[in-house]
């Protein structure tokens, strides 16, 4: 393996509303300023619920999901994490207590901006050390969950949100297409791609002043559209 | 004859003014017997009364003085029929036999069509005849108590079996028949089967690999003389090259639907025979009010009306695919009109034989190409049905899928205990291989969900009770369960109603959410405008105004059976060595000058290969005539091969006649054939390789994960329930393949690719057949008419050897410089 790889791999700066932001390959935001990970849709307890209700999902997938967020949070080193909704895909089932086991190992502040999933019971989030809001600001940032919920966004304000699970197709010479996960930023908003691994996307139709950053493999590559 | 149903039977015979012919009286004695066995005879050859008497006779020479007042005896014959189209005309025929012979039997039908009150009554029980297609028989096996109910039956006959063999549907049906010998050892078996290339193989799947004793193949020795028509384009010079509508022949059909009698036009989609009613009625409007349109999607109402009416003779014309296939002894039609290649020689014979129902009268088909290269297979028809050079139906072996699926069947209903139900299972022709890791594998799998090592896994399923029986008692699942029996993959259907009433059909679900309330659609002949949907149902209005659009349904194509393409290459050189003398092969002959001018004409010991250039980069296409399958699976062996020389990226498309690959690098291709592209060596190395390069197991998957109970399809009625149930079996691959590697689901559709289009085998003999050819390479500067329709295809295999972020930013460098 490249020795390289854990550096020249993964982030994308971009300017945005005057602060710098670094977008991951992990699907993640990274604002430099406040040491803040942001992320969202990770759709814990996903394949614990569908095997609950008997179709067989792989169950290494909410596993590998924690996994992923460990390595991102050793590797940046955050000082609050804050989730950009739907933390938790269901009703509580067991993969909770993993996701509960997970978090005792990081004492680091989360902060979840709740989503139209995150339904579970105040005392779950009260119990696992997380902070609920509707939405959250963090200097120009604006952080909801789904930017439909959002009317008065204000002049000199950014929003940051998820829900959508974007993707981007990108066509080429000889009938190529692709379809890839991705970060819209426009020039009010900024999307951002599902964390989560089981989870699915949704194709975007991008404006003409937006700028899309497709997640390709370990890199983040500006799209042109 | 002697005993007293003989004689009953005797005399219903000669009050109809009908005489037994000698081979259904064989079928008689066989059957009184106790023999079992396959009837091989076509449709309209009296092959329903060959079966179903001997039950009734059966039942009078066991109960003479009471035959005649015994009422609810419990069933005592199972008839499987692959079509619910046919289950009516069944009941009628059976209804009436049983009523004027005295008996006070019921005779009825359980299939998807049958209102749930009529299900009510068949739970409490089911008449002593029950016409059923596999599907629902399965639907009966997860019922509880299902065996209390089967305790009376005697007989099952299986109509149709060719129809079945080689679907998942004839894997259903065995495994069924394995349950119910399970429930009666003695149950008495027999099989109906229009004639094809392995009749004895089709009753070892009948019968299982223990097959008894007294078992035997009857066959009715009735040839059907048939007559084959092509309607031919006035000049091929102004017919089109690709298309798969026919409708430029439209002018040349009007004038068959003139002849007395009636007639059948089949079309191999749905979406085609609703632009062929809705242009033939353009045409000529007076047809209106004697032609109808009958497929799958239409609500069975509507259907049962089109076959009624045909057979009054009210509707002199239907349009139709293979919706109407199978016919049944008492439906006969005048004459059959065929649009598009139907790919086999026995399906056109089937479609054909839907004519002239007498055995000794001629049926008559036309064939209408759709575009210039069908004139081959038209040719290539007509010697085929004169040669009957019918096909095999391979059958389907071991799909873990189907029993997946069944053994959640037995688990809702009255649970199964695994010793027992695999000594069934393995009873049965498609799994006499499982073995015994394979099956513990798949019982683990109902109650584990698979290799979840997880502490934090609660997956629920199946569970042993404190017998060892393996049962559901999660009634959600079981519910769920129940309602996504079948094998049949497809979309997620909505229901198509009138705002005021009145059900029209199905649609599949992508298609409606692309249409916007007040846009207009075409669908079971009438134009319609979209009002609104809601709970899994179209709501919609008749509309004025003819530019609609038209559902097109997804489907797998077809592929052109081995048989059909080696007569294309076989009609290919007689052309080119003037031996040929059929009128299609003088028609297109314009067309192969064209093919000669801009590039050549590949005579049997020749394999064709263009180059060309377009704006969207560089084509190569090879013509080896080898049926779609096989090129599927040869395309992608060829462009892995390439794409080892350099980095490169393909788009594929492939057609029957041969296969594209297109980039928008130059393509080495005189580099690969000097490195020997068609070499047999390494094959089954390049052949894994290609495998995984391309989605054709990801394909594949689709069907796979909605048999085995992956993906849910959703509540009929209620959308939103469920919906959190719901993933696609995309990603269910994706993860899959990040998981679970050695999933037994996976490895299945690994499999039925390696059977299918990349058969080792199969794709062997093709390489060695390419061996001892002359590779001909063109440098094209005009599509030829060969590569046309091919290019023209827009569904596409992809296959790179390229870095994707390579790939990216060269896509991205070339939008540039547009």
């Amino acid at each position: 393996m490249n020795d390289n790889r854990t550096e020249s791999r993964s982030e994308t700066p971009v300017e945005v509303a005057g602060e710098q932001l670094l977008l991951l390959a992990e699907k993640a935001i990274f604002l430099p300023k406040g040491r803040e990970l942001i992320l969202s849709d990770i759709h814990l307890g996903k394949s614990g619920h569908f095997r609950k209700h008997g179709i067989p999902a792989p169950g290494a997938i909410n596993s590998n999901n924690l996994d992923r967020l460990g390595s991102l949070i050793r590797d940046k080193n955050p000082k609050r994490l804050i989730v950009l909704g739907d933390l938790f895909h269901s009703e509580a089932n067991r993969e909770w207590f993993e996701f509960e086991e997970w978090r005792a190992k990081f004492d680091i502040p989360l902060l979840l901006v709740k989503g139209n999933h995150d339904l579970l019971h105040p005392s779950f989030y009260e119990k696992a050390d997380i902070d609920v809001v509707d939405e959250f600001v963090t200097g120009p940032f604006r952080l909801v969950h789904d930017r439909n919920d959002i009317s008065d966004l204000g002049d000199d304000e950014m929003l940051i949100s998820g829900h959508i699970h974007p993707s981007i197709r990108i066509k080429g010479r000889g009938r190529q297409s692709l379809r890839l996960p991705c970060f819209l930023i426009g020039e009010k908003e900024i999307l951002l791609p599902a964390f989560g691994g089981f989870t699915g996307t949704h194709n975007i139709d991008p404006g003409e002043t937006d700028r899309v950053y497709a997640v390709v493999e370990d890199s983040v590559l500006p799209i042109k559209v | 004859m002697s005993s007293l149903s003989e004689s009953l039977i005797e005399k219903w015979f000669n009050q109809k003014g009908w005489k037994p012919f000698e081979w259904q009286r064989n079928v008689w004695s066989a059957s009184l017997n106790g023999e079992f066995g396959l009837l091989n005879a076509p449709t309209g050859s009296g092959k329903t009364f060959a079966l179903f008497l001997p039950v009734l006779m059966r039942w009078i020479d066991e109960h003479p003085k009471t035959y005649g007042e015994l009422e609810q005896n419990g069933i005592q014959l199972l008839w499987v029929t692959p079509l619910r189209a046919l289950a009516r005309d069944l009941e009628k025929a059976m209804q009436t036999a049983v009523d004027e012979l005295g008996l006070p039997w019921s005779v009825q039908r359980r299939t998807g069509d049958v209102s749930s009150s009529v299900k009510q009554k068949q739970k409490k029980q089911l008449p002593e005849v029950l016409i059923i297609t596999p599907e629902s028989l399965h639907v009966l096996l997860a019922q509880k108590g299902y065996d209390r109910r089967f305790k009376t039956l005697q007989s099952v006959v299986v109509d149709e079996w060719h129809e079945l063999i080689g679907s998942k549907r004839g894997t259903q049906a065995e495994l069924a028949l394995s349950r119910l010998r399970g429930l009666n050892p003695d149950l008495q078996v027999w099989g109906i089967s229009a004639t094809i290339g392995n009749l004895d193989e089709a009753l070892g799947m009948l019968l299982g690999p223990d097959r008894p004793e007294k078992s035997r193949i009857i066959k009715s020795g009735i040839k059907k003389r048939i007559n084959v028509e092509t309607v031919l384009p006035e000049s091929v010079e102004t017919f089109p090259w690709a298309g798969h509508l026919g409708i430029n022949l439209i002018h040349k059909v009007l004038p068959i639907l003139e002849h007395e009698g009636s007639t059948l036009i089949f079309t191999n989609t749905r979406a085609q025979s609703e632009i062929w009613f809705q242009q033939l009625l353009e045409q000529k409007p007076d047809l209106a009010g004697s032609i109808a349109l009958h497929h799958g999607s239409l609500d069975h109402k509507i259907r049962e009306w089109v076959e009624e009416s045909l057979h009054d003779g009210t509707i002199k014309t239907v349009v139709c695919t293979s919706s109407l296939d199978l016919g049944v002894d008492f439906a006969p039609v005048d004459r059959v009109i065929q649009i598009g290649s139907p790919k086999g020689v026995s399906r056109f014979l089937q479609r054909a034989g839907r004519s002239g129902h007498q055995p000794d009268t001629l049926s008559s088909i036309w064939f209408v190409p759709t575009h210039a290269l069908e004139l081959i297979e038209a040719a290539a028809l007509k010697e085929a049905t004169e040669r009957e050079l019918v096909e095999d139906r391979i059958p389907v072996l071991k799909p873990f899928d189907v029993l997946i699926q069944y053994l959640v069947t037995l688990a809702v209903s009255d649970g199964f205990e695994p010793e027992e139900t695999f000594r069934e299972v393995t009873s049965t022709f498609a799994y006499q291989t499982l073995r015994r890791d394979e099956w513990e594998w798949i019982v683990q799998f109902i109650q584990s969900g698979g290799s979840s090592l997880s502490r934090y896994d609660e997956f629920n399923k199946a569970e042993p009770d404190e017998e060892g029986r393996l049962r559901v008692y999660d009634r959600k699942i079981a519910r769920r369960h129940r309602m996504t029996i079948g094998t049949i993959a497809g979309d997620s259907m909505l229901r198509v109603k009138y705002l005021k009433g009145g059900t029209l059909g199905r649609i599949e679900e992508w298609f409606l959410s692309q249409l916007n309330p007040r846009d207009t659609f075409w669908f079971a002949g009438r134009n319609l405008e979209l009002v609104k949907i809601k709970d899994m149902t179209a709501f919609v209005r008749k509309t004025k105004g003819t530019s609609s659009k038209v559902p097109s349904y997804m489907g797998g194509r077809m592929s052109l059976s081995s048989n059909m393409s080696d007569l294309l290459r076989k009609k290919l050189h007689e052309t080119i060595d003037g031996s040929s003398t059929s009128i299609e092969m003088e028609t297109i002959k314009p067309l192969f000058d064209v093919q000669r001018e801009r590039s050549a004409l590949p005579d049997d010991n020749e394999l064709l290969i263009e180059k060309s250039w377009s704006k969207e980069g560089c084509h190569c296409f090879f013509f080896p005539f080898e049926g779609r399958y096989v090129h599927e699976g040869m395309s992608a062996l060829v462009a892995h091969r390439i794409s080892k020389l350099m980095p490169i990226t393909f788009s594929i498309a492939m057609n029957d006649y041969g296969f594209e690959l297109l980039s928008d690098k130059d393509i080495p291709i005189e580099e690969a054939l000097e490195k020997d592209l068609f070499s047999d060596e390494n094959l089954i190395r390049d052949i894994m390789a290609s495998l995984n390069d391309t989605e054709l197991a990801k394909r594949r998957f689709r069907g796979i994960s909605r048999i085995a109970g992956l993906v849910f399809p959703g509540f009929p009625g209620n959308r939103k329930q469920g919906r959190h149930l719901q993933m696609s079996s995309g990603l269910f691959f994706d993860v899959f393949s990040e998981h679970e590697p050695d999933h037994l689901l996976l490895q299945q559709a690994y499999d039925e690719v390696l059977n299918d289009q990349l058969d080792e085998a199969r794709l062997r003999r093709v390489l060695q057949r390419i061996a001892g050819q002359k590779i001909v390479l063109k440098e094209v500067d005009r599509f030829s008419p060969f590569a046309f329709p091919i290019y023209a295809d827009r569904l596409r295999e992809r296959l790179s050897s390229e870095k994707l972020a390579d790939r990216i930013l060269r896509m991205q460098k070339e939008l540039k410089k547009d």
